[in-house]
């Protein structure tokens, strides 16, 4: 059933040409539903219509019907695309063609044979010395050029795989820089400001690279107590809590104490943030720590 | 983002009355959904539409509704081929004060990086395909103007031979496309093609 349709139809029922003949439109789309061939070449129809728009062969009205009603759908824009990509990749790439190139030459040889061999009259400057001398010449001359482009063509082509070599390179090392990148960050917080102090003084940074998974967040405390700390992350951004939890310090022999603990680094946004840590024995006392994050684009 | 649109009109609830009343065997029901659904999905594409996914839920929905409403159906495929020729002249209609002018992706890279993710993904793609079809996709794409008519014209051996070419052409181009994609999911931080299929 598939080839009994003319290109031409299907290409009018893709442009949406055929949508105002409802009985012929209903046909046509019943035919597609039910003959996978048909949907085949319907499919290859489409990649002819998408091929000519980009080679800008198409009628003006055709264009339009193109660009209002067939590239509407996000498959095909994406289709387009990527024939685009295909077509400029592709087209760079040098290949042999069999037999085209000497075609030219072949016809010419043709027809001197043919000539000879049909007794033809030459006139005195076409005697044979200046006939075959001329062909000798230009059959030289070709193979000169012949070797001549072939080296231009040897050489553009090295530089092409060189050029390709060296991007896929580039992409390589650009992975193995994001691999040698550390998944885990430290942030050391030392000295909590007073609540009323401008947030942005002197306040650590927090650098979030594309391949930091984790940030392990160290907050020196002045007066280590045995039971649990409450800790807040605020955005300076109102409303809820980054995060939060209550922890207990790590006390060193010499009687340092530290909160430690990790957080997610997706949990992050580039701005200001403000960990508030309350102590549960000295009223509540509240510390703020300070860091503003940078998460490079 | 189509996933995410379907969820919200295609209710799990009417997607499962949906499998059961395809088939009860749930294996040859979702075959049958997925071919229902590339099928219509593919009509609403070949109608210019810009939410296939969208309507084909649609389609879904009213079919749900006709299910539960007692109505004896006997080629599902068929029945839902109908609803959704309806479904798409009402949208039509609906679009029509809209306008259609729209900007279409342009093949410059934004992301270099990610660009050439793309054409490591091609080059890899490119080295999946038989040696044959390689030769035809490369010699299909050549150079450009007269040279690629003629390398085209001798690639399909004769006139006759021209929609042959496309459609094996097209072919190739397709597995080429979905690979690409496919290699891009796989590329963390990677992928800009989108597919249906």
């Amino acid at each position: 059933m598939g080839n009994n349709r003319d290109r031409e139809v299907i290409r009018k029922y893709l442009l949406g040409h055929m949508d105002q003949d409802e009985a012929a439109e209903t046909s046509m789309s019943d035919d597609i539903l039910a003959d996978d061939n048909l949907a085949e070449i319907v499919e290859s129809v489409e990649d002819e219509i998408i091929e000519e728009y980009l080679e800008g062969t198409l009628d003006p009205d055709i264009r339009k019907s193109v660009e209002g009603y067939f590239l509407q759908p996000a498959e095909r824009q994406e289709k387009l695309r990527f024939v685009q990509i295909l077509d400029r990749h592709l087209a760079a790439k040098p290949v042999s063609l069999p037999g085209s190139p000497a075609t030219v030459g072949d016809k010419r040889l043709k027809e001197a044979r043919t000539r000879r061999f049909s007794g033809e009259h030459v006139a005195w400057w076409g005697s044979r010395f200046w006939v075959y001398g001329s062909v000798a010449a230009m059959v030289v001359f070709g193979l000169v050029a012949a070797g001549y482009l072939e080296l231009l063509q040897r050489k553009l082509t090295a530089l092409q795989d060189d050029l390709r070599q060296e991007k896929l390179h580039s992409v390589s090392l650009t992975n193995q820089l994001s691999q040698l990148q550390p998944a885990i960050v430290v942030l050391s917080l030392v000295s909590a400001r007073p609540r009323s102090a401008s947030v942005r003084e002197e306040i650590p940074h927090l650098k979030i690279g594309p391949s930091t998974e984790r940030i392990v967040v160290e907050v020196a405390v002045e007066h280590p107590q045995t039971s649990a700390y409450q800790v807040r992350l605020e955005s300076n951004e109102a409303g809820a809590p980054v995060w939060a939890a209550k922890l207990s310090p790590i006390v060193s022999a010499n009687g340092d104490a530290r909160l430690v603990f990790d957080l997610s680094a997706k949990a992050l946004r580039p701005g200001v943030y403000s960990l508030r840590v309350s102590e549960p024995e000295r009223n509540g006392t509240v510390n703020y720590y300070d860091f503003e994050a940078e998460v490079p684009k | 983002m189509n996933r995410l649109k379907r969820e919200r009109s295609l209710t799990a609830e009417s997607f499962g009355r949906f499998l059961r009343w395809l088939s009860g065997d749930d294996e040859e029901a979702v075959s049958q959904y997925e071919t229902i659904r590339r099928k219509l999905v593919r009509y609403f594409i070949h109608k210019g539409c810009t939410d296939p996914d969208e309507l084909f839920d649609e389609t879904v929905d009213i079919v749900v509704g006709k299910i539960d409403a007692g109505e004896e159906i006997l080629n599902p495929l068929a029945y839902c081929h109908g609803v959704a020729k309806n479904v798409w002249r009402q949208s039509i209609r609906k679009s029509r004060t809209v306008s259609q002018s729209r900007e279409f992706p342009s093949p410059e890279p934004e992301d270099w990086t990610e660009h050439e993710q793309e054409l490591l993904c091609l080059e890899r793609c490119m080295n999946q395909l038989t040696s044959e079809e390689r030769e035809v996709v490369t010699r299909y794409h050549t150079s450009r103007g007269r040279e690629r008519i003629e390398a085209r014209q001798a690639l399909a051996g004769g006139k006759s031979g021209a929609n042959a070419l496309r459609i094996k052409v097209c072919r190739i181009r397709k597995d080429l496309r979905l690979c690409v994609i496919d290699c891009l999911k796989r590329t963390p931080g990677a992928g800009s093609l989108e597919a249906e299929g």
